[in-house]
């Protein structure tokens, strides 16, 4: 392992990019050399803050020559497999921001393409590295939680108060034409990464489409839930959605020994997943009930407090330098794992589509299993044609341009671009 | 604590007695009459810091209905002002308002508040109203006296509210008084309480039954009469606590001879039904505890039991009467939630400490034999009474086998998980065991309007289901995120706050017995809505035998989907034979008898019935 050495980051999409470019300018094991994006005005953006050491490009192939050891992929959540592949093609270490695909023909192409060059990929799901998401999978590995028996985990946000900009009032933005369960890794994530266990069955659950999804001109429904079965049994609720009334970023795992969970959003005298509830047995069958709060720093946790996501980016960004500077111990998500984390959403819809059946979830560690969705270009994105799935199991709901306008005016009264 | 509130009906005879000499009636004229109409109001209607403009304001000014020249009336004497009542048509509903009624403190114990009352009555009539209301406090003695005679009703819009008024009626020798609903129809004749009727209630099963059994001897509208029970060491410690007041049975049928009103079931989970239907043919109405049936065919026989006698069947799932699930029903119900979009129940319990003397280590105990699924009323229960809807579908989920259930002896999964989807949409979790290895009783719901949740149970700064989170939003599409604590009292928890299951059984027998009494606002659950708890956790079962299928949730309701079900005896009772499912879904296990064993020496070494 070399700490010395100092990894070259180039980014793309200086939106949700900022906290990893920050990332590069708060420590000193990391490099930002330069920052792609093809909307002019965050890229000026970006251009007023960190100045002419970076090179600005608005062309992704001319910025993957640029000389450099990684790129961060934080353009669009369904785009990212197609620039993951070209990034490890040209040589680049690749960061993917979510979602890691959006189809199985992306999955299989992108493990694939991992194996060939033998490069890094990680997948930069920040939830895992919240501090109780964190603190609880530290505890698991010591073996103080026992079996694992239960997870549940909640990423509801209700998006309403900020479509507008999140989408630019576009009516086929990804984010207005994704399923319900598209966006499950923030939720389903910390499971798979505490549990260390890869899931083989889902069986989705759509709630009804909604008034505020028709404000937001989303078309898909408003929440999903998914319940995994992982492989040795356990089992996991996973509960997200952009358009129910509330939020929530939750986390609890029922294990033989006890239980770990993190706060409740409506719990206004805890921290949400900064705050830890521990109640374990020191062996199992003491059941001695002991819920009390404990705390979630570690060695580094310190550091990274102000980052964004509760501390989690730094953390993220932290571990990938780590791997990429050779720690076989750095704590990132590979390939497998983060296919692990999104098949149960991918599979969750198939499941309604097929009106709520179980469904098994491929193991695409084996190649066989790939040959079977080798050529399987089915997603809700419009521009997948034939393949194109409907946002909504029931069909995609009619909503007129007039709620696109007023979107796209909310919006352009907001100064986004010169903070 | 809610007011009385009383009604005076058209029709009702009036009462015109002349005025004594001296005293004549006259309206508000000028300013100044807000002073004297403030020296009528004290020591009992404004407080002695609040100025006359401030109060008449208060009272009568800010009111937009009420034009204090037409509609506020003095009682004079020699000239004086001396007494006060406003009398006002309300703009929702054009009911005659009968507001701030008082006589000045030194004309008081005269007698003459009934003037004022013919005053209002004779308003009432020339404004021509659909009905006159008036709300005032048990403490104003002479008033509420003043009140009945002059013909005003009592209105039964609270809980507590009959029982309140048995206790007034009591105080002034009252015999009787027809009581309303607050829609105005007649809800019943009410007694004072000396002679009201208390309803006489026999326990079937005297472990749990005790809780209902305590509710007789703390409140006075019900009566224990008699305890049945066929294990001699429990039937002991009831006669040893209840005395000779009561009658002791250890024989069933013998126990139905009794002269009861209703019976109380407290047995063995999975016998409920049986029993049930025994006392409504008996002509004894039933409440019946947790869970209602053990398979569809007594599911069947049960409604048409109920159907058929008449009979009330009132199921007793007391999760529903916890502060937070209460309050989020009330809230629910006024709309404050919106549309009901997603809840979630928990009722994780890990009984092993418990165990050995919850099954007294007896291999084929019905806790030992049931599934998984079998005991979902307490986490679903509460979903179903807060949204009011049926579910229609359900997939179960069972966690594997572990071993904390072995060292129970008990041959099921820890937990299920039932997804449940009701009538309009809106999806369920419910999740609920015996072998998780730490408790959650828990609800949250989701509605287009915001969400509301109890508190966690490792959240020692709160206090589990007692703590009610609100977090509203007063329009959709606010999206104004503020959590708040909400308050989860109400008139009678104050009562009910020390009885078992946090203060959530004497709320069930106090609305028992509401029912019983006639009364159509009583928070129960019938036998449908029974069914609605429980045939969630019967069919996620069955989904789960199928590989993780679907299932449709029958409506017994429909005659029709009874017919279906009418001859299904299947269940994880052994007792059913060749109807018998395995208890896991997997087979099964094999468990020594040593385990028993061990769980019968832990339970010789408690003195359990000897408290």
């Amino acid at each position: 392992m070399n700490e010395n050495k100092k990894i070259r980051i180039g980014v793309v999409g200086s939106g949700r990019g900022q906290s990893m470019m920050d990332y590069c300018t708060k420590y000193g094991n990391a490099q930002l050399v330069a920052i792609c994006d093809n909307y002019p005005p965050a890229l000026e953006r970006a251009r007023r803050k960190y100045g002419d050491a970076i090179t600005y490009y608005d062309d992704f192939e001319t910025f993957l020559s640029h000389d450099m050891d990684a790129v961060v992929l934080a353009n669009f959540a369904n785009a990212h497999a197609p620039f993951a592949i070209r990034a490890m093609l040209s040589g680049k270490n690749v960061l993917s921001e979510v979602l890691p695909v959006q189809s199985m023909q992306e999955a299989v192409e992108l493990v694939e393409t991992v194996e060939r060059t033998g490069l890094v990929y990680a997948y930069a799901e920040n939830c895992c590295y919240m501090p109780s998401a964190r603190k609880m999978r530290e505890a698991f590995l010591q073996g103080r939680l026992g079996t694992f028996e239960y997870g549940e985990g909640e990423y509801m946000h209700n998006c309403e108060p900020d479509w507008d900009a999140l989408t630019y009032g576009d009516p086929n933005h990804w984010r207005n034409t994704m399923s319900a369960f598209y966006y499950c890794t923030h939720s389903m994530g910390p499971m798979i990464h505490i549990s260390g266990q890869r899931p083989v069955r889902v069986t989705g659950f759509e709630a009804p489409y909604n008034a505020r999804m028709r404000r937001m001109g989303a078309k898909g429904a408003p929440f999903g839930v998914e319940i995994v079965t992982l492989e040795n049994g356990a089992l996991i609720k996973n509960l997200q959605g952009v358009g129910p009334s509330r939020n929530s970023t939750w986390f609890c795992v029922y294990g033989s020994k006890g239980r770990m969970e993190s706060a409740r959003e409506d719990d206004k005298g805890h921290g949400n997943v900064r705050t830890l509830f521990e109640n374990l047995d020191t062996f199992e069958g003491e059941n001695h009930f002991d819920g009390h709060e404990t705390d979630t720093d570690d060695a580094i946790s310190k550091q990274f407090e102000q980052s964004g996501h509760g501390g989690a980016d730094d953390y993220m960004m932290y571990e990938f330098v780590q791997k990429l500077q050779g720690n076989p111990d750095a704590d990132v998500i590979d390939v497998y794992e983060a296919l692990d984390m999104y098949l149960p959403g991918h599979f969750a819809y198939r499941s309604v589509l097929a009106g709520g059946v179980p469904i098994d979830i491929p193991n695409l560690r084996d190649p066989a299993e790939r040959d079977k969705w080798r050529d399987d270009a089915t997603c809700t994105d419009p521009a997948a044609g034939e393949n194109a799935l409907p946002s909504y199991s029931k069909g995609n709901p009619d909503i007129p341009a007039e709620t696109y306008e007023a979107l796209r005016k909310k919006m352009e009264a907001r100064d986004m671009w010169n903070q | 604590m809610s007011q009385l509130k009383m009604y005076w009906l058209p029709g009702t005879p009036a009462c015109d007695d002349p005025l004594p000499e001296g005293y004549s009636f006259s309206n508000y004229k000028v300013e100044a009459d807000k002073q004297a109409w403030t020296d009528c109001c004290r020591n009992g209607l404004v407080g002695d810091d609040e100025s006359a403009e401030e109060a008449f304001h208060n009272a009568i000014g800010s009111r937009e209905e009420i034009v204090p020249e037409r509609d506020v009336f003095f009682l004079d004497y020699q000239g004086e002002h001396i007494g006060t009542v406003t009398v006002f048509v309300r703009e929702e509903d054009g009911a005659g308002d009968v507001h701030m009624v008082a006589i000045r403190t030194d004309f008081r114990g005269r007698g003459l508040g009934k003037y004022l009352n013919q005053k209002a009555i004779r308003a009432l009539i020339e404004r021509n109203v659909p009905y006159g209301l008036l709300t005032t406090d048990e403490w104003r003695k002479g008033a509420v006296k003043s009140y009945l005679s002059a013909g005003f009703l009592p209105v039964e819009y609270a809980q507590g509210m009959q029982d309140r008024w048995e206790a007034v009626l009591e105080e002034y020798g009252i015999d009787s008084v027809q009581m309303l609903y607050e829609d105005t129809t007649p809800f019943r004749v009410i007694e004072r309480k000396g002679l009201a009727h208390k309803m006489k209630i026999g326990v079937v099963g005297a472990g749990r039954g005790q809780s209902m059994m305590d509710y007789c001897t703390k409140f006075g509208n019900a009566e224990l009469v008699a305890i049945c029970d066929n294990y001699a060491p429990v039937l002991e410690r009831a006669r040893r606590k209840y005395g000779d007041a009561v009658a002791y049975y250890d024989d069933f049928e013998a126990f139905l001879q009794h002269d009861m009103d209703a019976v109380v079931l407290a047995n063995f989970a999975n016998a409920h039904a049986p029993l049930a239907i025994r006392c409504m043919e008996a002509g004894k109405h039933v409440m019946s505890e947790v869970l209602p049936v053990q398979s569809m065919r007594e599911a069947v026989e049960l409604i048409e039991a109920v159907e058929r006698t008449g009979m009330i069947y009132v199921y007793g799932e007391n999760y529903c009467y916890m502060p937070a699930p209460r309050r989020m029903r009330e809230l629910y119900k006024e709309g404050k939630l919106g549309t009901f979009e997603y809840g979630e129940g928990e009722y994780m319990h890990n009984c092993e400490p418990d165990w050995d003397y919850l099954t007294y280590a007896d291999p084929n105990h019905w806790r030992n034999t049931m599934s998984a699924f079998y005991y979902c009323t307490h986490s679903l229960g509460p979903l179903v009474h807060i949204s009011g809807m049926r579910p229609v579908k359900v997939t179960g989920f069972e966690a594997p086998f572990n071993d904390r259930m072995y060292r129970m002896g008990a041959k099921a999964g820890p937990f299920g998980i039932e997804m449940v989807t009701l009538e309009n949409g809106a999806i369920l979790k419910s999740a609920h065991g015996v072998g998780p290895s730490r408790n959650s009783v828990w609800y949250t719901v989701y509605g287009s309007k915001g969400r509301m949740e109890s508190a966690r149970e490792d959240d020692r700064a709160q206090d589990g289901v007692r703590t009610l989170y609100v977090n509203l939003d007063e329009n959709e599409g606010d999206n104004h995120f503020d959590p708040q604590l909400a308050p989860t009292d109400d008139d009678v928890s104050e009562f009910f706050a020390e009885s078992g299951h946090g203060g959530a059984d004497d709320y069930m027998m106090y609305n028992f017995i509401q029912k019983l009494r006639g009364n159509r606002n009583a928070d129960v659950v019938d036998v449908y809505e029974a069914m609605d708890m429980y045939l969630p956790g019967h069919f996620a079962y069955r989904s789960v035998l199928a590989g993780g299928m679907p299932m449709d949730v029958p409506d017994l309701r429909n005659l029709s989907e009874r017919d279906k079900w009418r001859t299904d005896e299947t269940c994880t009772d052994p007792a059913a034979g060749e109807n018998a499912l395995p208890s896991y879904s997997e087979g099964n296990p094999a468990i020594p008898q040593e385990v028993y064993d061990k769980l019968q020496t832990k339970l010789d070494g408690r003195n359990l019935f000897g408290e």
